[in-house]
């Protein structure tokens, strides 16, 4: 091979290089772009499933309330009380209907939380109130059969996003 | 170009080999990348539809409701239960978990509209709410219970559903299609049966407890799948008895409510019992507990639900 030979086949390869690295640049651009639609989707989705799922619990029998029989619009308190139990001895179901939020709770503002329920501060429902995380919240209305009296209390989920 | 005798033709000869081998390796590349881009985003497409989908159901789940889902092209939904689990794809991609929920659904929902609707299961409390979806209609004939308002928005004239009036006779029609046999109680309120999804033969016979249950038979295509959310709604059933029971034990020891619970008769607390099984959900044993809770409240007691 002559010397001008050899230029243009180093010519050709460089050329070649050159394409393949901004090739693979604009590639790994590209990748991040679309790993960046993918996640702001995922933030999205996850916002909307944490904030319905706050009408879901308020709605689930599990803890609705109900007068007389007939289910109104609150939770009751009673039930509130012994669903930690509950919801340990089926974790596994609860798991997959609270999806990914990691701590669910209702909190009654002005109580003392002493061991009465009546006068219980808080009412964990699942997971851990503590730790990082978004808190979505929404005020509820509390119902004790027994005393048959209401109180205000809110209902707060920690979630990643 | 062709090969030639002196050095410089060989030069120019690699020259242009090389570069072909690399332009059609460059090209080979593309296309596979833009293959592959392609199905990425259908799959991540599917993935959020099916999402969005699961949302929806989770919102409308816990109300009594009936919607029209207009997806404004043409949508091909898939539903496979396993073991009480459902699982729904979304253009044969995108798989995702129900989390629990009760779906009737024919297997393959194809269009580009969908029926939704929901009815609340009691017994006499609420164990849950199912989703009805569908987007065909169903040709029911017999005597097809008058009260119920969903199997209006069913009836068509579609798949061929029969309804009879459960005299005890098994799966007695010899047509290879499926007939509901019921009984319906007055004071309850409700509708109790089983259903025939193969015409007589027997193995291919499901029992039902409520309204909803009754609703869900017309729309479930087997039995198999039938039976399989019945596992569903035996884990909500098992899960609302444990929660009731503890609920009962909390008023038995609530000093404010012992204050005030005087019930008529010999009724207490311990006398609401549970049914565990849903193969024995019958209108006694509902009755039983609808009357307890009701002497409770009408007793000045916190009721159990």
């Amino acid at each position: 091979m002559t010397n001008k030979g050899q230029l243009e086949t180093g010519i050709t390869l460089m050329v070649i290089v050159i394409f393949m690295v901004i090739l693979i640049a604009s590639l790994i651009l590209y990748f991040r772009f679309t790993y960046t639609q993918i996640e702001e989707n995922k933030a999205t989705i996850l916002d909307q499933k944490y904030n319905s799922l706050l009408s879901v619990i308020i709605g689930l029998p599990e803890f609705r309330c109900s007068k007389t029989g007939i289910e109104s619009e609150c939770l009751d308190a009673a039930k509130l009380s012994v669903s930690n139990e509950v919801i340990e001895r089926n974790k596994e179901h609860y798991q997959s209907v609270f999806g990914e939020a990691e701590g669910i709770w209702i909190e009654i503002p002005g109580e003392n939380g002493n061991d009465n329920y009546y006068n219980s501060q808080i009412f964990r429902l699942f997971g851990e109130k503590n730790g990082k995380g978004a808190i979505y919240a929404v005020p509820v209305s509390l119902f004790y059969p027994d005393y048959d009296t209401y109180k205000i209390g809110i209902l707060r989920i920690r979630g990643q996003i | 170009m062709a090969l030639k005798s002196n050095r410089k033709g060989m030069a120019i000869s690699l020259n242009w080999i090389f570069s072909m081998i690399a332009g059609v390796l460059i090209l080979i590349f593309l296309v596979y990348f833009a293959v592959q881009n392609t199905d990425l985003f259908g799959s991540v497409t599917s993935k959020v539809v099916s999402q969005e989908l699961d949302i929806l159901f989770s919102g409308i789940e816990t109300t009594k409701t009936k919607t029209s889902l207009d997806f404004g092209k043409n949508v091909e939904l898939r539903f496979s239960c396993n073991n009480g689990n459902q699982i729904l794809s979304v253009n044969g991609k995108g798989e995702s978990n129900l989390h629990g929920k009760i779906i009737f659904a024919p297997n393959i929902v194809e269009s580009n509209t969908v029926e939704v609707a929901t009815e609340p299961w009691k017994v006499p409390y609420r164990i849950a709410n199912f989703v009805y979806l569908w987007n065909e209609d169903y040709s029911l004939i017999g005597s097809v219970p008058m009260d119920i308002d969903l199997l209006d928005d069913l009836r068509g004239n579609g798949r061929k559903v029969t309804f009879k009036e459960d005299f005890g006779v098994g799966c007695s029609v010899s047509e290879s299609t499926k007939t509901i046999y019921y009984k319906y109680d007055r004071s309850l309120d409700d509708y109790q049966g089983y259903v025939c999804f193969n015409g007589n033969d027997e193995r291919k016979k499901s029992e039902f407890y409520g309204k909803a249950m009754l609703i869900g038979a017309v729309i479930s295509e087997s039995y198999e799948n039938f039976e399989c959310l019945k596992n569903g709604m035996q884990k909500k059933l098992d899960i609302m008895n444990l929660l009731y029971q503890k609920k009962s034990e909390k008023m038995i020891a609530s000093s404010e409510d012992n204050k005030k619970c005087r019930p008529e008769g010999d009724v207490n607390y311990g006398k609401f019992t549970f049914t565990k099984s849903i193969q024995d959900l019958e209108f006694q044993n509902v009755l039983k507990r609808k009357q307890i809770n009701d002497k409770l409240v009408t007793g000045g007691c916190a009721g159990i639900y």
